[in-house]
Formats: structure tokens, sequence, C-alpha cells
């Protein structure tokens, strides 16, 4: 079962007698690149933890009605998305409806704060120019840039025309240059 | 971890300067996460299953009236070491005579009888009082215009009225009514002999004659 497609790992979930090992697999399988996915948008691996868990908990609820009519890697990929953005909504109203500038200076703040964190270095930099981003064209840029997604899959994931998800990330693109370039 | 081409290429396009950005990983995580990982979402996916133990609605009643009759006597375990003894007195013999006790004496509200006496008495000399004004008030009769006294003077309107005043004007001599009018600034006050004398000298002086003086007057008129 390990090497298993994963219309066999579904037809493996939908039997009861395989239905936990087959879930475990499908973790195994996507786990990093949701969770990389998810800790690019909400920045701290605690909160990280917490959504890639729910999403896990959310697609074991909903994978017996999943159609096979999408890639369950883009599903996942679709409950990840939901989950993080979710996630920073709860958080801004927590914070009394923080405002966007607002927002992206604590999460800035959350990247200065890493242990690692070296304000000289250019991928430091791009991770702070990322977060100047609407939550939008930041997760279009990540999905892009980190995840080498292509825009028809991108499209299936954000329900979004891959015209319009290209000039997102061109204009991402360009406010994250003249980030790096004025900071 | 490595960028792939088609993607750097394409970020070359629209900006050199991220493609020069090495493709590094930033964040970290702690060391075995992605082994733990499955076996935290397996176990929570289990929890979610929310399963019960055999039997557990056919004994929960019971469980539950049990739970509620053992706390509602359950006590905290110093209640133990305390004896029940009564630390209060009473005076001896307290409770034999309680039921021959003499019964409380009534009291009269004397007190506040004489209060609303003295409080009729007050009520009655003020509304009396408020009579006596008021009778005063409304038996008042106004002046009429006979009594009243014309201002600055002593002479009423009613002695006006029963005055001759022709009969009166004709009984002045000329003297007094000259002096009553120089008296009171309305001609100069000069002696009216002399006046007349010299009038009539000038009257001389200028030949003005009578019957002219006559005829000016009725031209005047």
């Amino acid at each position: 079962m390990q090497q298993a497609t994963d219309t066999e790992l579904l037809t493996h979930f939908n039997n009861d007698a395989t239905k936990e090992k087959a879930f475990e697999i499908i973790i195994k399988k996507y786990q990093e690149k949701l969770y990389w996915h998810i800790r690019r948008l909400v920045i701290e691996h605690a909160d990280a933890d917490d959504v890639i868990q729910n999403t896990f908990i959310k697609a074991w609820k909903g994978l017996a009605n999943f159609r096979a009519d999408s890639q369950l890697y883009t599903w996942l990929y679709r409950i990840a998305t939901n989950e993080s953005l979710t996630f920073l909504e709860n958080k801004k109203k927590k914070n009394n409806n923080l405002s966007f500038d607002l927002m992206s200076e604590q999460l800035s703040n959350q990247i200065k704060a890493s242990s690692d964190f070296d304000g000289k270095k250019l991928e430091w930099k791009l991770q702070l120019a990322i977060q100047q981003l609407p939550e939008k064209q930041r997760v279009v840029f990540n999905m892009r840039y980190f995840d080498a997604m292509p825009y028809e899959e991108m499209s299936t994931v954000l329900a979004t025309s891959v015209g319009a998800l290209k000039a997102s990330y061109h204009h991402a693109a360009k406010k994250i240059e003249e980030f790096i370039l004025h900071h | 971890m490595q960028q792939q081409t088609h993607i750097q290429q394409e970020l070359t396009i629209i900006s050199n300067t991220i493609a020069q950005i090495p493709f590094v990983p930033t964040y970290t995580i702690p060391d075995n996460y992605f082994t733990q990982l499955p076996l935290w979402v397996m176990a929570k996916t289990n929890a979610a299953n929310y399963a019960v133990p055999n039997s557990y609605f056919n004994d929960l009643a019971k469980n539950i009236i049990n739970k509620i009759n053992n706390e509602a006597d359950e006590l905290p375990e110093i209640f133990n070491a305390i004896s029940k003894e009564n630390v209060y007195q009473t005076p001896t013999n307290y409770f034999n005579t309680l039921s021959t006790a003499p019964a409380a004496p009534v009291f009269e509200i004397t007190k506040s009888k004489k209060l609303k006496t003295w409080y009729y008495l007050a009520a009655a000399c003020i509304t009396g009082i408020m009579a006596f004004v008021a009778f005063q008030f409304l038996n008042q009769k106004p002046a009429t215009n006979n009594e009243r006294v014309i201002a600055g003077t002593n002479v009423s309107y009613q002695q006006i009225q029963n005055m001759n005043v022709d009969a009166a004007i004709d009984s002045l001599s000329t003297q007094e009514v000259n002096n009553y009018l120089c008296d009171n600034g309305l001609i100069a006050c000069t002696d009216s002999k002399e006046t007349e004398e010299k009038l009539q000298q000038e009257m001389e002086q200028l030949e003005i004659t009578e019957s002219d003086l006559n005829e000016f007057i009725d031209a005047s008129n």
C-alpha cells in the first residue's frame, strides 16, 4: 500500500478494514508539502501544526464524499489553504479586527522573532516582503514560487482563472522586488 | 530544496532581483516532526469518531443520579474532625420557663396620637388665617372716581363737580385774576395800573385810536 497511487489509496480508504492505514499513508505522502504551504502563510510552527492537523481531520471527515474528478493533492491543498486563511481571519478577530497593515506587521514581527532570522540575507528579506502582500497574492506567490504548482492546478485550488492567477503572480513579484530594493 | 527551472526562468522575466535570491529554507521545524505528525493526526481522527464504551447509555442515568447523591452527602474531610456539640448557651431553665413566660406587653402608640392632635391644631390655625385673608381681600371696595383725589392737590373730583366755575370766576376781581396769572408765571408780574397807563401813553404817542385798535384785532382774527 505504501507505493499506491491516490486512486488506490482512496479505494482502500473506503474499505473499513484498510481505512486507517490508507489515511496514514495519505498523511505521510502530503504532510510536508501541506505543512510548508501552511507554515508560509501562518508563519509560526505551533500555528502551522494546529492548522495542518485540522486540515487532515477535515480531510478524514470529507474523504468519503471526495469525488475523484479532481486530484487528491489539489483537494488537500484547497482544505489547507482555506484552513490557513480561516486561522488568520480568526487571529485578526481575536486581536480586535486588526487592519491589513497591522496584521502584516504582526506576521513580519513573528518572522523577525525566529531564532535563525538574519535581516541581511535576501531569503529572509523575501519572507518579510511576502508578508506585505494581500492574502490572495501571498497564496498565489507561495504556491507558484515555492511549490512550483502549475497555474491549472492553482486554478482548481483557488477557484480562480489561470489569467487572473498569472496577473496576480506578476503583481506579487513586482511588489516583492520593490520591497527588497527599498529595504 | 531546489527551485524548478521553469519557475526560475519565468521569474527572471518578471523580476531578476527575486530570481537571484537563493532558494534555501528559512523556517525550521522540531526534530522528527513529520514522523510524529501522522500519529497525532490519526489519534485525533480516532477521537473524532466519538466512540463510546459498550452499554455506556444504559448506565448513564444511573451513574449521574449516584454522582448527584454522593456529591450532596459528601463534605470536605475536615468536617469529620469537628465536633457537632453546640457552642452557644442559654440561661438556666430557659426552655422550661419559655412556655409560661408572660406575653410581651402591647405598646400603645400614644406618642403618635399626641402628634396627630398637634397636626390638626396647626392645620386649623393655618386654615383660619387663610380664610380671614381671603375674606378681607374679597370684601375690599374699590375707590370711586368721586372719592379719588387729584394728584398733588387736596381737591377731590366730587368737589370739582359740585363747583360753579363761572360764578366763581365772575366773583373774582381783575386784580385777583392778574395776581393768579402773575403767581403762575403766565404773565409778567407788573402793576396792572402802571401797565394800562403806559400802554395808553404809547398809543397816544403813536396816534392809534381805539377804533384803529379794534380794526387791527378784527383783521388779525
